[in-house]
């Protein structure tokens, strides 16, 4: 299928075409399914998620006026369907003090290097409690402040800022262990 | 790949590495979603029906339901009238005694002419009525001609009076010829209206 620009793609979307919502599917999925499984437990999660982002974003993009990306609009769709489903669990903000299930990852430092790509990295984030993930992909990754994501996740400044604090040090100790072994 | 330590902190790692992928996924398939997502949400996201909605067919369905019901009430309409009046006329038909005989049912009947008039003018609505109603159950004398008798109906041996003054003076005015209406002039349109007055 011929290449659409983004304003053909939004244009047969709202005519309700199917080879235009396809196209639109194809063109975004994969970076959108990107952002998703920096925020979901594991691959089936983050397909939930992509799943229920697009069904919003079909239902929605008569309300894209297309000032801004079509994809910026989108990945901030994606994003608040991601914090719907967070929000849903009950062990969402879980402390957590056990960091034996991320020791020894890496013996050598060829060993981490290596490895270490973008799904090492994501696989990482993805075994952090969902509380200190959620809020250094919102803070360190999206940009958002923690003013910001205390309100998109109906918790404290405080929580926000202490969640962030304990996902870098958990993801440092993961990381300068393996530099150390 | 980077090294590690080129980052200036964990935060810069994590979104430079995420930030440089390339668009098309990677051969492993970590980064690809499964089929099913997209079969999930084209079951979801319909396209919108071509043909008629619910809303079209049920406007639809009530617009033809109440043409129905107006063409039946316009078809039965006229028939209501003769079904209301029959009642009416049917005290009269009932109070017909079994003991009136042929004869003076005969009897009752008047004068040709004016039987004839009768007949033109009370012929369509007798007839109309007759074919609502079972003919009465008289005596087995009467002659079934269908016809009921338009007059009053004597007492039994009584005796028929002569005409009256009424009576006669109609049957005058029946046996006068009309006089000739006055014959227009052929260039009627071409005449003042003044004088119109006086045809």
């Amino acid at each position: 299928m011929q290449q659409l620009d983004d304003q053909e793609l939004v244009r047969g979307v709202l005519q309700g075409k199917p080879t235009h919502q396809l196209a639109l599917y194809k063109k975004f999925s994969v970076p959108m399914f990107r952002v998703l499984l920096r925020f979901a437990r594991d691959h089936a999660e983050a397909e939930d998620m992509l799943q229920d982002g697009f069904i919003r974003v079909f239902r929605d993009m008569v309300q894209f006026r297309g000032d801004g990306a079509l994809g910026g609009w989108i990945r901030r769709i994606m994003v608040n369907t991601a914090l719907s489903h967070l929000r849903k669990q009950r062990d969402f903000l879980r402390d957590v003090s056990d960091f034996t299930p991320f020791e020894n990852q890496f013996h050598t430092e060829e060993d981490f290097a290596s490895q270490l790509d973008a799904e090492t990295l994501m696989k990482t984030l993805q075994k952090l409690p969902p509380g200190y993930r959620t809020v250094f992909n919102l803070y360190a990754i999206e940009g958002f402040s923690h003013e910001e994501i205390a309100d998109q996740l109906h918790i404290s400044i405080g929580t926000s800022k202490s969640q962030l604090f304990k996902a870098r040090e958990y993801l440092k100790r993961i990381i300068d262990k393996s530099f150390i072994l | 790949m980077t090294e590690p330590q080129d980052f200036n902190s964990l935060d810069e790692l994590f979104r430079k590495t995420f930030d440089n992928l390339p668009e098309t996924p990677a051969p492993s398939g970590w980064d690809r979603p499964s089929d099913r997502v997209w079969q999930h949400v084209q079951a979801t996201v319909k396209p919108p029906r071509s043909g008629w909605s619910t809303k079209a067919i049920t406007l639809v369905s009530a617009l033809a339901v109440t043409v129905a019901i107006g063409l039946y009430l316009f078809v039965i309409r006229p028939e209501t009238p003769a079904e209301t009046n029959a009642p009416a006329e049917q005290p009269t038909v009932a109070t017909a005694p079994n003991v009136v005989t042929p004869a003076e049912t005969v009897a009752a009947i008047p004068a040709p002419e004016k039987m004839s008039v009768q007949k033109q003018t009370a012929a369509p609505a007798i007839q109309a009525r007759q074919r609502e109603m079972p003919a009465p159950k008289t005596s087995e004398a009467q002659p079934a001609t269908g016809q009921r008798p338009t007059g009053s109906i004597p007492l039994p041996g009584s005796k028929s009076a002569p005409p009256n003054t009424t009576v006669l003076n109609m049957e005058l005015i029946w046996k006068t010829p009309l006089e000739t209406l006055p014959v227009l002039p052929e260039n009627i349109d071409r005449l003042p209206s003044k004088g119109l007055e006086k045809y």
